[in-house]
């Protein structure tokens, strides 16, 4: 990776953990990290958004918004098929956002 | 509206930006005399404004606004947020000044306005939250430097749809699964844009309601599926982008033609690209008269693995425009020509130079079309050169073969 690549990672917005790898920021620049670590690995990747109430994989290349959506620019936090198609979604997204992030940081 | 009715009540009603919403919630809270001010970034519908209301209201501070439609010169300013700097409140009242689009703010319109802003960043008597939309903005740029920033992202088309299908179901309103992606792919993450053309859509007859959508779907495909296909890193991802669009086989042919021909696309590679539309437009041709729709299959695969072989990638882009480029080009370039000429005419014959244009000079086109050396001699009398001969001479055997 090298210590100048590196550095710039970080002030781009990426966290990194010994144990854990490394992290993006809610408002780190992802297009910047994308370039830096596109270089470093010499290919392509993609970044895959997690599922905000059950935390698995978003399958990106399935869905309906693919052509529109670039995970880059947009909200890292997304739903997956099972979460979405449920009936009360929007509840369920509601509730975790409450009980997972404000209700804990905030109060 | 919609969207003052159905917006959220409560920060935790809001959909997207969750740690950005937190991160600037826990500033607030964490408030103090001194403490830098806050700058939320990003783009409109994003929830900037939403928040910074919502959270006054949350957290009990009373909320002292400008915003672009306010006059922000400093006299004004001072006179709106005066009371609200002042040591002492009356009824210890908790102020939050709000400097909404700050990017929109002029030195010349808005006189003194940015330099009060400043004044206020170094103060940090009271709470200060800033909102723009941009952030190569000069202006912008420097209040970075002295603020926490907040950046905003756009939100994610799925949290959009699950917004929009919340607020359909508490107005008892209905819209096909259809309707709802086509208002979040068109609302491009603005929640607020979003919601106003679902309200648009749910008001309409259920007739108005499947033109308008099959007429905007219709262009949002073609040009969503052609971006994707012209931008694919592979033959496979840029079959996939057409296989997957439900554009008319016709409607392909078109505007792959169009995109190549506007693209300006350098001759042997324009020439291939031409040749594989033509393969792609015989296959058209021979589902037309013989019915045999089976033959589709062939159509997205000749336009992704021969058309888009022949494409350096990144060279062509979308476009609908029926008239290349350069074709565009010439007939600005020669209409000023015709213009000129038309000035020039008109001195010698005391009138208008639309008259002059109109009237008399397809006579003189038919006459001196002619002879190339009468229409030389005549040119020169008006005191003009090469161009304009040249573009007479072209217009002269217009003229002629339509007098022919």
């Amino acid at each position: 990776m090298g210590r100048d690549r590196f550095i710039s990672l970080m002030k781009a917005g990426l966290i990194y953990d010994r144990s854990k790898g490394f992290k993006a920021e809610a408002d780190a620049d992802l297009a910047t990290i994308a370039s830096i670590l596109k270089t470093a690995l010499g290919g392509d990747f993609e970044f895959v958004p997690k599922c905000f109430v059950c935390n698995s994989s978003v399958e990106c290349y399935l869905c309906a918004y693919c052509h529109i959506c670039d995970v880059k620019s947009s909200t890292p936090n997304c739903l997956c098929d099972k979460c979405m198609d449920r009936e009360d979604a929007f509840a369920i997204y509601s509730r975790t956002l409450n009980s997972r992030t404000l209700m804990k940081k905030i109060s | 509206m919609w969207v003052e009715r159905y917006g959220p009540k409560s920060i935790k009603d809001m959909v997207g930006n969750e740690e950005t919403r937190i991160g600037f919630l826990k500033w607030l809270k964490e408030w103090k005399k001194g403490s830098k001010p806050a700058l939320l970034i990003g783009p409109p519908g994003t929830g900037k404004t939403t928040l910074v209301h919502l959270a006054a209201d949350e957290l009990g501070y009373n909320l002292i606004e400008l915003n672009a439609s306010d006059v922000r010169t400093k006299d004004k300013m001072m006179q709106k947020l005066g009371p609200a700097l002042s040591t002492h409140s009356l009824f210890d009242e908790k102020s939050l000044i709000f400097l909404d689009e700050v990017d929109g703010m002029y030195y010349r319109q808005d006189r003194g306005g940015i330099e009060f802003v400043q004044e206020l960043i170094d103060s940090g008597r009271v709470p200060l939250v800033m909102a723009a939309n941009v952030e190569d903005d000069k202006k912008v740029i420097k209040l970075i430097r002295k603020s926490k920033v907040f950046r905003f992202r756009r939100v994610a088309p799925r949290l959009v749809e699950l917004y929009i299908e919340d607020i359909l179901k508490r107005n008892g309103a209905k819209l096909s699964k259809e309707s709802i992606r086509l208002i979040v792919k068109e609302a491009k993450g603005d929640m607020r844009a979003a919601i106003n053309t679902a309200q648009s859509l749910a008001s309409l007859s259920t007739e108005e309601l499947s033109s308008v959508i099959s007429s905007r779907n219709l262009a949002y495909s073609l040009k969503e599926s052609f971006e994707a296909f012209f931008n694919a890193d592979s033959q496979e991802e840029a079959y996939k982008a057409l296989r997957t669009s439900e554009v008319p086989p016709r409607d392909k042919v078109r505007i792959a033609y169009l995109s190549v021909v506007n693209s300006g696309l350098s001759g042997d590679t324009l020439i291939k690209a031409l040749e594989k539309i033509g393969e792609a437009d015989e296959i058209v041709k021979m589902i037309d008269t013989t019915q045999e729709w089976r033959l589709l299959r062939y159509l997205d695969r000749v336009l992704a693995y021969s058309l888009f072989n022949t494409l350096p990638k990144g060279s062509v882009s979308y476009s609908e425009d029926d008239m290349p480029w350069n074709l565009k080009v010439r007939m600005w370039n020669e209409g000023k020509v015709l213009k000129d000429i038309g000035r020039r005419l008109s001195k010698f014959l005391h009138t208008s130079s639309r008259e002059a244009v109109s009237i008399f000079m397809p006579y003189l086109l038919v006459v001196l079309g002619k002879d190339k050396k009468s229409m030389e001699r005549f040119i020169r009398l008006l005191g003009l050169g090469e161009s304009a001969l040249k573009v007479m001479m072209k217009e002269a055997e217009r003229v002629s073969l339509k007098v022919r």
